[in-house]
């Protein structure tokens, strides 16, 4: 069912247009475009291919595959390419599409017949899409999954990061005592989940967790006790202890509560006995929804080549976080990493796999 | 797999109704005034504390929140404010179109602290949301899970109506009102939907309102089955 929603238009202006010269100064400069149906499905599919073809999975296999997704914005650039569109022919409607749009035109575009499933928990969307995924194939009930996760440039996310004062003036900077907010990113990363091991470089999922921090709408428990709790609960999920962690790939945004809740978790949980800490956000940005599987992706191939990529725009220890991230390349081993993953609405993940 | 509902609540809506009005029904169902929510949210926490009001919900419960179209109608205004009024969204309504807010709100209510997932299947989000609350109990990570089906509209569809419906279910057979079971074939002995129970046809709910025929159904059809994509819910 899919529904038309009147929206009044104001006739006498032209809608929004982040090319036009002074659109573009409340965009900080950013070189952007408007979002476009074409864009954004040509990344998605672009995206899924890539994953279909390096999963060595045939037509037939494909079709039959579980589709998860996981974003925060979803189909907000379709709404704003309808939108504009709507507003450019003087229309009054434009198409409410609802959440499972995205979804159903990979399925449509890659004859995929299984059941789909939408996952919209802000910036760990795509991190629990894997861990629904991961335990529908664990629990017998599908032998492989289509995970994507996707955070498309959209103009409402970047005002609206921009209004929360939570973008940064400068650069990412995870952990570091001047850190000022975040940069967005954008991407589409698409994920086969399989119940065997087909090659050797291939990671295991372990377990994880998901919990609900109630602090603030927007921001982390700061104390570290929810962070320290989810990583907890995910280490048991996974069978683990603290000391068997070679490394963690960190959330860490670069904003100033989030990076200092996580940090504190971290603290709490390993002491002094802190195994190293990846940041990836100075490299693609914070990516919100996408970031579960995109950061994940990104872990795993930089493991593969078997060195931890250092924070690069580290410099200043944060007295009150009371460690560093690494800050040159380091080499890594097969082992167990942790993945954690915060978002609005207090939702909280951390995630463990391993290539032992 | 067969798992236990211990209570439900339907809360559907006239979409005509104004903000004021649901905030006046919230504050009777929670006994406090709420700021800085919008639609949805209201909607999602009348329902969910609607159904918390008559049972006990352990703090470990896990919230499964389903939904077609989220927080439309925040998105809808924020839109309006990037591209027609060329300006910046207000923080509260940009912050209020993730629709898993609404289910923080619940958590934050309820003192919720385990699992929390915003989930969607287009006209089927409520059937999903069920089948991934069962495999977390299924598997042991979860206890209970309180699973609804939240909609708003903006006011304009003719016939449909809005609503948040939610159950409470678990493995635990003690004190159920009803069963639910997936995975079934066996179409015998069952309510018709089609003939009997098309609530689509009776109430237009729109986008998880499967959600209202689930609650629907377990409020006012004591000792009867139904069976509907998959799943069989039987009335105790």
């Amino acid at each position: 069912m899919e529904a038309l929603i009147k929206k009044e238009i104001n006739r006498t202006e032209k809608p929004c247009d982040p090319r036009d010269e002074s659109v573009k100064k409340s965009y900080f400069g950013i070189d952007v475009q408007m979002p476009s149906h074409e864009r954004f499905y040509r990344i998605i599919f672009d995206a899924v291919t890539q994953a279909k073809e390096d999963a060595g999975v045939s037509d037939e296999e494909f079709a039959s595959l579980t589709l998860f997704v996981g974003s925060t914005s979803i189909n907000l650039p379709i709404y704003e390419d309808s939108f504009a569109a709507c507003a450019a022919n003087g229309e009054p409607y434009f198409e409410a599409v609802g959440y499972d749009i995205v979804a159903k035109k990979i399925a449509d575009e890659f004859g995929i017949k299984a059941k789909r499933y939408t996952i919209n928990t802000a910036c760990t969307s795509s991190a629990n899409a894997i861990i629904s995924a991961a335990s529908m194939i664990r629990q017998g009930k599908i032998k492989k999954a289509l995970v994507v996760g996707l955070e498309i440039y959209n103009n409402l996310t970047l005002c609206g990061f921009e209004v929360l004062q939570l973008l940064t003036k400068s650069e990412s900077k995870p952990f570091d005592k001047n850190r000022d907010g975040i940069a967005l990113g954008e991407l589409c990363s698409a994920v086969v989940l399989s119940n065997e091991k087909v090659r050797e470089s291939d990671f295991e999922y372990l377990g994880s967790a998901n919990i609900c921090d109630t602090a603030s709408v927007t921001g982390s428990d700061e104390s570290g006790e929810s962070a320290r709790v989810c990583m907890q609960k995910a280490l048991k999920a996974a069978g683990v202890q603290p000391s068997d962690i070679t490394a963690v790939k960190a959330h860490a945004t670069g904003s100033a509560i989030n990076d200092l809740a996580e940090g504190r978790g971290l603290k709490a949980l390993f002491g002094e006995k802190m195994p190293p800490i990846c940041a990836l956000k100075p490299y693609i940005g914070h990516t919100l929804g996408g970031c579960g599987i995109g950061e994940l992706v990104l872990f795993v191939q930089c493991i593969g080549r078997a060195v931890l990529p250092s924070v690069p725009s580290f410099e200043t220890m944060d007295e009150e976080i009371g460690f560093a991230p690494i800050t040159c390349d380091t080499p890594v081993g097969n082992g167990v990493f942790l993945l954690n993953y915060f978002g609005f609405g207090g939702n909280s993940t951390a995630m463990v796999v391993s290539n032992r | 797999m067969k798992l236990y509902i211990h209570a439900a609540n339907s809360f559907l809506n006239d979409p005509a109704t104004d903000i004021s009005t649901l905030k006046e029904i919230l504050k009777n169902e929670s006994g406090k005034s709420f700021r800085r929510i919008n639609r949805f949210i209201y909607l999602t926490l009348i329902g969910a504390l609607g159904l918390a009001k008559e049972t006990t919900i352990d703090k470990d419960t896990a919230l499964y929140l389903a939904t077609n179209y989220g927080s439309i109608a925040s998105t809808i205004g924020s839109l309006t404010d990037v591209y027609e009024a060329k300006s910046l969204p207000m923080p509260i309504d940009f912050i209020n179109t993730a629709s898993n807010i609404g289910g923080f709100y619940i958590a934050s209510e309820l003192g919720l602290t385990s699992k929390n997932l915003c989930i969607s299947a287009g006209e089927q989000s409520f059937e999903a949301a069920l089948e991934l609350a069962a495999l977390d109990i299924e598997s042991g990570e979860v206890n209970a899970a309180l699973v609804g089906g939240v909609d708003e509209t903006t006011g304009i569809l003719d016939g449909f109506l809005e609503g948040s419906c939610w159950i409470l279910i678990s493995a635990n057979a003690v004190g159920a009102i009803g069963e639910i079971s997936f995975d079934e074939t066996d179409e015998s002995d069952i309510f018709s939907f089609e003939e009997d129970f098309d609530v689509s046809k009776q109430h237009g709910y729109y986008g998880s309102y499967s959600a209202f025929a689930v609650t629907h159904f377990l409020e006012n059809f004591s000792g009867k089955s139904i069976c509907f994509n998959k799943m069989r819910i039987c009335v105790f």
